[in-house]
């Protein structure tokens, strides 16, 4: 009867390292984009708060208010109502048509329309937020 | 796993926790002007402040929390004379000119639940603001 050589085991450990590599790859993977989703809705309220603020002091009328939209927008989504050229907005992928700014009576409302939250295995469509709502203070502060 | 789970709840929980925050807390200082612009010395002016501040988490264009997916209910208002004893129900409504919001909601938690049996943290923001002769504006 023939002795049969023994196999060797040095290979095994490799794949299994191989596969455990693959699971905690994707697993910091998902944790790292969902955490990056957050912090970048974060930065959205940010925004969006900064542009109720901004119109709820602006003033109103027919002749202030496009100019006064148009600066909104600039200010959420650079951080600035005029901004230069070149300028990168705050989070990537974010423009100015995205922003929408409605007029109370004694209010300025903010909030984002059709701007897709990149994450890497999802994207997340926020239509109607984040939302933020001023009461008009005009000449204050 | 355990650092496994423990970094997931850093990133996911906590940061969850940061972003309902940052809600609230821009909704309670818009809550807070909209209630100081109330105050005019009177029991309803108080009683408007009041709804003023509330209304802000209903209706079309309502804040929320959790990414905006959930209404605020939560919320506190209290009014003070001097921004340092504050009453719910003042009795003399002459002189209050500050008003203080409070939004109290809970965040989910996930992953750290394996250091802390909880399934919801408090997440709580405060604004004040105050009426002085023609306008208003934010204390803090």
């Amino acid at each position: 009867m023939a002795i049969r050589p023994q196999r060797s085991e040095a290979g095994s450990a490799l794949i299994e390292f191989a596969g455990s590599l693959i699971l905690l790859s994707v697993m910091f993977a998902g944790i790292f984009e969902i955490g990056y989703s957050f912090y970048t809705y974060g930065e959205l309220v940010s925004a969006v708060r900064a542009g109720a603020r901004y119109a709820a002091l602006q003033p109103r009328g027919a002749g202030a208010d496009p100019i006064v939209a148009k600066a909104v927008r600039n200010l959420v989504v650079y951080g600035d109502p005029a901004p230069g050229d070149g300028m990168k907005p705050l989070v990537p992928g974010l423009i100015t048509d995205h922003v929408e700014l409605v007029n109370g009576a004694d209010s300025s409302t903010v909030s984002l329309h059709g701007f897709q939250l990149d994450a890497l295995f999802m994207k997340v469509k926020l239509d109607g937020r984040p939302t933020v709502t001023f009461p008009v203070t005009r000449g204050a502060e | 796993m355990t650092l496994l789970l423990g970094l997931a709840g850093l990133a996911i929980d906590i940061g969850r926790m940061y972003v309902i925050r940052a809600e609230l807390q821009s909704f309670t200082d818009a809550a807070a002007l909209t209630a100081a612009l109330q105050l005019n010395g009177t029991d309803a002016g108080l009683a408007r402040a009041r709804t003023g501040a509330s209304g802000l988490a209903n209706g079309s264009h309502a804040m929320g929390f959790d990414m905006g997916t959930q209404s605020i209910t939560n919320i506190a208002t209290s009014f003070s004379s001097d921004n340092k004893a504050w009453q719910e129900q003042p009795k003399q409504a002459s002189d209050y000119r500050f008003v203080r919001v409070v939004a109290t909601e809970p965040a989910p938690v996930i992953f750290l639940r394996i250091f802390q049996p909880l399934t919801s943290a408090n997440v709580a923001a405060a604004s004040v603001a105050t009426k002085t002769e023609a306008s208003v504006r934010l204390v803090e």
